[in-house]
């Protein structure tokens, strides 16, 4: 008997025998997660790693809370930060882990470590996590990329974006790349989607074919990676041409109150572009904030002005990542769809004398959500002060294995590295953390 | 066995040989002896590993090749007439002296030097805006013929304070020849310096020293911030790490330990404190730095050849090695015999028969890269592509020097909106994958487009975010193509011929030839749009992306 048949039946015996404990409920809850079908995941990237105090985990009671207020939500007793009042509104979905203990202070091997679940090394290349979910997920039926990377901001490691050792068949669609200074209501499409009007359908058609001809005999006696990379990537390129799928890309689809609810900036825009995405069953989305109004490319990154800096922020923030969720619910994706909210680490408690407060792996926050995640949950907790995690500490390789398992992926599972040497999709000194899973 | 115990016996012997032939005094003198003495060292490698070398490639690969390396551009269509078509083409020696004479060297050199001091391709806009400067310096120790240790060591050398870096504008037309952009890409952070300096002038990754003592290479938490410690006389960066001022010592943050400078590997602490940066410098490229020259060596047989003989070019530690050790200790040592002179050792290094090897192989497994028993394929650079692409397709107005290497990412422009689709920097294309947006952009993009279609380009359809407001490029319109189909005296042959030239340097192959004029004949009527087709199959073809 595999778990899902335990489960089921589980789930069955309850019914009969008419039992209404919790127990009972995470069972019956975890049923209808088998229900709802196959796993998506999206994670909101936050490239500069944002302060935990300004978010998710305030300290109005201290002054390393640097006069941020918190606010009360949706959960009885849960508090988050001022800067975010829409998403207070749906805390009740949402699972708040404060007790984040992780081992890099470096944007970029940080962005790695969180972003593969491995700690970087130069003899191995670890896929980013959209590249393992989407090889891990079933296939889905669609032209579009398994993995689908938004106003992706690559400055601090190239490494933590792509495929790793799995290949260039699992590499990010990178949709809307920097954006540096970018327009606020910049589009975002796919550049370069379709041939000029004059070339014909039949045109094309022969212009591939021939090409396929002349490569082909170009690669005969070069066997070589970079060579099937480039030819993989005109196959998805053509796949991408005859789809319908550049209309996702297109957020006038939608109505004119939702556009402006996410937000008129990119950010916003990216993210009702996320869920048509994740609506059309594309298995990993991303998105990345790293520029509000006024602070173009800045990143989190708030070693001068915190305060300020993360609120502007938090102003892009708040608006989208509440629509995301309320609609995610409404549209009955919440429990299939895992929303991750993570950056590189926090902020230290004490301000430096810019202001500002500086790179804090020791203690800091990261939010989950959705498929696979307990609703209105706090996790972990850390010292008045919020210089170290007081309880229950997750590593970087705890979170990995909770998000994996969350989405029905098996941590201990292995895949062959390009030099022959298995590696687990989660790194076996982690856990998942049970109390947060359904 | 007793073939192992002669093998073994062969290698010893060769190995005593060489120790001896690769004395001081034995070293070559010219460009030539040196291709000479790697060639004679990479044979005897493949007679040990049994194995058979590809071919050498004909004349026009070789030239495509040569134009790529050292000028980052593809032949023009008459350089390679004159090279297929007339009756004394000039020499090998003369093709290479003329591309090593021509602004596209000075530029390559120039992007070279720029990704083996700072290997990333996005970079903060606050050090973007300063990239103009550091590109000027550059270009001024390149076109005077600085030696790669005069630059280096002037480089690390040159102070950095706070009045210096706020004063000078990247945006000025000459912008002041300044290496502010260098430090502030580090963030004036000495650790990061410190990594970085021994990526890429040591070929040492310390990086994970930095926080423990590294389990596999030589390096302590010690070596690491004994290093770090030299890189003194820095305005105040964000840094966790607090430097005592002129004191030339740090403390090791997270612990009380105090260390003194020391150079990388070196048993004895500075001899005198202050002004560590400039002992520093002087260090790293004196006789009594190891890691120099063979760092540097590599690196540029890296960049002739398109992977290092040792690989990744920024780790040379214990647990990589080549399967060339002689070819490198002969490189470098030269490289130092020659005074760090990169010119030559380039120009020695294009007249191997190593590098005019084929980089296709018959048979069944094709050996390892690392043998350079054939050539290494690679995409070309974004800065290479942009470039043969202009050739490639008639772009008429052509890059200055400045535009090349000095442009700014983030102004909406043909150029820029490229480059941030393409790697950019010659050193790690190995590594490049090739992505769905690039395949888009050579299918659909603008230049190919616009170069492949006649009449104008409709804004309407699918391309509403290519082109943001700014400058564009008006002449390129199917210019070539015109050229060639509207040019008197042609027959069909030649023409396709013509366009072989423009794009993949060589004449088509008699199967090809009839393929292409078959289509042709078929079309009838729509002839002209037939033309369009072909040649936007060279412009796509695998051939025409790669370093072959």
């Amino acid at each position: 008997m595999n778990r899902r048949d335990f489960l089921s039946t589980a789930a069955q015996l309850g019914v009969f025998c008419g039992c209404t404990g919790s127990w009972f409920n995470r069972l019956a809850m975890a049923q209808a997660k088998k229900m709802a079908g196959v796993k998506r995941c999206l994670l909101l990237w936050m490239p500069g790693a944002p302060s935990q105090f300004e978010t998710f985990s305030p300290l109005p009671n201290h002054e390393n809370g640097g006069g941020t207020k918190a606010i009360s939500t949706s959960v009885p007793g849960i508090q988050i930060s001022e800067n975010l009042p829409l998403l207070a509104k749906q805390m009740h979905h949402l699972a708040i882990i404060r007790s984040m203990k992780t081992r890099e202070g470096d944007h970029g091997r940080a962005a790695y470590e969180m972003r593969t679940g491995y700690r970087q090394s130069p003899v191995m290349q670890h896929p980013t996590l959209g590249s393992l979910v989407s090889q891990q997920l079933p296939p889905h039926k669609n032209d579009l990329p398994s993995y689908i990377s938004l106003l992706t901001f690559r400055d601090f490691n190239t490494m933590a974006f792509g495929p790793g050792f799995l290949g260039p068949a699992y590499a990010p669609l990178i949709v809307g790349e920097g954006g540096l200074g970018a327009a606020a209501d910049a589009e975002l499409e796919i550049p370069n989607l379709a041939a000029p009007p004059q070339i014909t359908g039949r045109q094309i058609q022969s212009r591939l074919s021939m090409l396929e001809q002349f490569d082909a005999s170009f690669r005969k006696n070069r066997r070589d990676p970079l060579l099937q990379s480039h030819q993989s990537a005109q196959q998805s390129a053509l796949k991408l041409m005859n789809s319908e799928a550049q209309k996702l890309f297109d957020a006038s689809l939608e109505p004119e109150t939702i556009r402006e609810a996410y937000g008129r900036n990119r950010f916003g825009q990216a993210c009702l572009i996320a869920r048509r995405l994740l609506e059309a069953e594309v298995p990993f989305v991303e998105v990345s904030l790293f520029a509000a109004p006024g602070n173009a490319g800045q990143t989190w990154d708030s070693h001068v002005n915190n305060n300020e800096t993360v609120a502007s922020l938090c102003e892009v923030l708040d608006p989208a990542y509440a629509m995301l969720v309320q609609e995610l619910v409404d549209r009955g994706m919440w429990d299939s769809t895992l929303v991750v909210w993570m950056g590189e680490f926090g902020r230290t408690p004490k301000y430096n004398e810019a202001e500002g407060r500086d790179h804090f792996p020791d203690a800091w926050s990261v939010v989950l959500g959705g498929a696979g995640i307990t609703p209105g949950a706090v996790y972990g907790s850390v010292s008045a002060d919020g210089s170290e995690v007081k309880e229950n500490p997750v590593s970087v390789a705890d979170l990995q294995h909770t998000i994996l398992s969350a989405l029905d992926l098996d941590p201990s599972g292995q895949n062959l590295s390009k030099m022959g040497r298995p590696i687990r999709l989660a790194d076996p000194e982690g856990q998942a953390i049970k109390d947060l899973l359904i | 066995m007793r073939r192992l115990l002669a093998h073994l016996c062969c290698s010893l012997l060769l190995v005593f040989a060489f120790s001896v032939r690769l004395s001081a005094e034995e070293l070559p003198n010219t460009t030539q002896e040196l291709a000479e003495q790697i060639d004679a060292l990479m044979r005897q490698k493949f007679d040990e590993v049994e194995l058979t070398p590809a071919p050498l490639v004909n004349r026009t690969t070789d030239f495509r090749r040569l134009s790529l390396v050292l000028a980052g551009r593809i032949p023009t269509v008459s350089e390679v007439r004159s090279l297929v078509d007339s009756p004394t083409p000039p020499s090998r020696q003369e093709l290479i002296e003329q591309l090593m004479n021509e602004p596209g060297y000075v530029n390559t050199l120039v992007r070279w030097w720029r990704f083996t001091l700072i290997p990333r391709n996005d970079l903060e806009p606050q050090v973007q805006n300063r990239m103009a400067g550091l590109y000027e310096w550059l270009r001024d120790q390149v076109l005077t013929h600085a030696t790669a240790d005069e630059i280096v060591s002037q480089l690390l050398a040159t102070p950095q304070n706070q009045a210096a870096l706020q004063a000078g504008n990247g945006n000025q037309i000459r912008p002041d020849a300044t290496v502010d952009a260098y430090f502030q890409a580090y963030a004036l952070e000495s650790p990061q310096l410190a990594t970085a300096a021994a990526r890429s002038f040591l070929g040492q990754r310390i990086d994970c020293a930095q926080c423990h003592d590294d389990p596999f290479e030589p390096w302590t938490q010690d070596d690491f911030w004994q290093f770090t410690a030299l890189f003194d006389q820095l305005p105040p960066g964000p840094s966790e790490a607090s430097l005592q001022a002129n004191t030339g010592t740090i403390t090791i943050p997270e612990t009380d330990r105090v260390v003194k400078g020391r150079y990388l590997n070196a048993t004895e602490e500075l001899p005198d404190l202050g002004q560590s940066r400039q002992q520093l410098a002087r260090w790293l490229v004196s006789a009594d730095n190891p890691y120099f020259a063979k760092t540097m060596a590599n690196r540029v047989w890296g960049h002739v050849f398109g992977r290092g003989l040792i690989d990744p070019l920024d780790d040379l530690g214990t647990t990589n090695s080549t399967d060339h050790p002689q070819v490198l200790q002969l490189i470098s040592k030269t490289l130092v015999a020659w005074d760090y002179d990169l010119d030559r050792l380039i120009e020695a290094l294009v007249l191997t028969e190593a590098f005019q090897r084929s980089s296709s192989w018959e048979g069944d497994d094709p050996p390892a890269d690392s043998l350079f028993a054939k050539a290494v394929i690679r995409p070309m650079s974004g800065e290479q592509l942009w470039s043969s692409l202009g050739i490639a397709i008639g772009y008429t107005t052509p890059l200055s020097n400045r535009e090349l290497t000095g442009f700014v990412v983030g102004q909406n422009d043909a150029m820029s909106d490229f480059f941030t689709k393409f790697t950019s920097g010659p050193v790690r294309m190995r590594d490049a994958e090739a992505t769905i947006q690039q395949a888009l952009q050579m299918m659909n993009g603008e230049m190919v487009a616009r170069s492949t279609t006649f009449g104008p380009l409709s804004s309407a359809g699918g391309n509403r975010m290519e082109r943001p407001a700014g400058p564009r490029p008006q002449n390129y319109e199917a210019m070539l193509l015109l050229g060639v189909l509207s040019f008197p005296g042609f027959d069909t042959s030649q023409r396709l011929d013509v366009l072989y030239y423009s794009t993949l340097s060589r004449k088509p192959e008699a199967e090809e030839r009839e393929r292409f004029l078959d289509y042709l004949n078929q079309a009838e009527s729509e002839r002209s749009s037939a033309w369009t087709d072909i040649y936007w199959v060279l412009l796509n073809s695998a051939e025409f992306r790669f370093i072959y």
